[in-house]
């Protein structure tokens, strides 16, 4: 088995420990949805659709002061090595609420009462950290959407393989590794929507481990206000090397 | 000295102090400052100190007060219709609302008991107010009305006659609303 990060600091696909993956996001793919994106995310590829705001049924969940919230987070069969079954498994439900608790801070949702916002992530091809791929995904189709919004949500995952602390995780790290860290971030308010640790990390990992993820979400925001100015005004704006 | 400035702009990009600019439609103030809330041209009106965000992102269709509706009658008791909204001001709309026409309270009735509109119509009504979040729905204007409807006895095409409709295959006459430009089946 290869050495998941080789003595000159190499990570199994090449990266250094601090390089995100190669990433595309496109705005406004599905004619039908109300807002879309799809984001290729390392080989992660997922597809977000938003429906709403429109009425709730069953109308006896509908919120009087505010929209309902619902996300919904599916692996297609074919997303894995091995096929998946279609059914939502508990790992899909529980990153179908982790989703939504993450977007819900930066939705303008008191603006729409009584109604509700649907956002479907479909996951065709996974490879670790489809989470956070599908926050950004959501987050830029629900711009696309026309709904009101307080900020961008922006994700990335840090974690710790091999023993050393990495940013954006691939599966085979997520597998093989000690720990791994999402975070969901609204960057424009410094403000933390989505954090997870699976793993062990020391104090000072933590901090490593914490700070990697939030410079990762702050490129991933440029990439997501790239993808709206290039779909709403022809042409993206450039993106700021932090690292450079 | 030009008197407006632009800029483009994206959800919670910070426009302005709350001092210098008032929040204007498609922005939010978060207590210090003016914040987009949509993707964007912000345009600053240095004379009316306000900024709003032009946005090209097509809004989201709600009803509000003062749009015409048109829709299908889901349920039709004695005071109440509840109507499913197609279209808004024209434009068509997915997003399935429904509409409360409270026929007792509505002026053109004058006094008489008449039947509305009966399950299946399609009909046209104002949003009078959206108060308690709920659509609430008067034959305000004068092209309000039921646009459609088949004979409530044996489902067949109607015509108008006067304020009412009569069956073409079985003769019955029954009552509506009718809308000025009612179109039959």
């Amino acid at each position: 088995m290869t050495a998941l990060i080789n003595e000159q600091g190499l990570r199994h696909d090449g990266r250094r420990i601090e390089d995100l993956r190669p990433i595309k996001i496109e705005v406004g793919i599905l004619k039908n949805a109300n807002g879309s994106a799809y984001i290729e995310f390392g080989k992660n590829k997922i597809i977000a659709a938003v429906y709403g705001p429109k009425e709730v049924h069953p109308k006896h969940m509908a919120l009087p002061d505010r929209a309902v919230l619902r996300c919904r987070y599916h692996m297609s069969p074919f997303s894995t090595d091995t096929r998946k079954n279609p059914a939502p498994s508990r790992r899909e439900i529980e990153i179908s609420k982790v989703v939504r608790e993450a977007l819900e801070p930066a939705i303008m949702i008191n603006d729409y009462p009584r109604t509700a916002i649907d956002v479907f992530l479909e996951v065709l091809q996974s490879d670790g950290g489809s989470r956070c791929a599908g926050i950004n995904a959501a987050s830029v189709a629900l711009a696309d959407a026309g709904i009101n919004m307080r900020d961008l949500v922006s994700a990335c995952a840090a974690g710790k393989v091999g023993g050393q602390v990495v940013l954006d995780l691939d599966d085979t790290e997520d597998k093989e590794g000690q720990a791994d860290v999402p975070v969901a971030i609204m960057p424009n308010f410094d403000q933390v929507t989505l954090f997870q640790l699976d793993g062990i990390l020391t104090q000072e990992e933590f901090k490593k481990a914490f700070g990697f993820a939030l410079g990762g979400c702050r490129k991933l925001y440029q990439l997501q206000k790239e993808a709206l100015m290039k779909k709403y005004f022809g042409h993206g704006e450039p993106i700021v090397e932090e690292n450079e | 000295m030009s008197e407006k400035k632009e800029r483009k702009t994206m959800p919670g990009e910070a426009l302005a102090v709350v001092e210098e600019f008032e929040p204007g439609e498609g922005t939010y103030s978060n207590g210090d400052s003016v914040r987009a809330a949509a993707v964007g041209i912000a345009e600053f009106d240095l004379k009316q100190r306000k900024v709003i965000v032009k946005s090209p992102v097509k809004k989201p269709a709600l009803p509000t007060k003062g749009d015409s509706v048109e829709g299908v009658v889901e349920s039709a008791q004695s005071n109440v219709i509840n109507m499913r909204i197609l279209r808004i001001n024209g434009k068509p709309n997915e997003a399935n609302f429904t509409g409360m026409l409270s026929t007792r309270q509505d002026p053109q009735r004058r006094g008489r008991r008449i039947t509305v509109a009966k399950v299946a119509d399609l009909m046209r009504a104002t949003v009078y107010s959206t108060k308690n979040a709920i659509i609430h729905l008067a034959l305000e204007r004068d092209n309000d009305g039921v646009l459609s409807t088949v004979c409530s006895i044996c489902g067949g095409g109607v015509v108008r006659i006067n304020d009412r409709v009569k069956c073409k295959e079985c003769g019955y006459v029954d009552e509506r609303m009718l809308a000025p430009d009612f179109r039959g089946v």
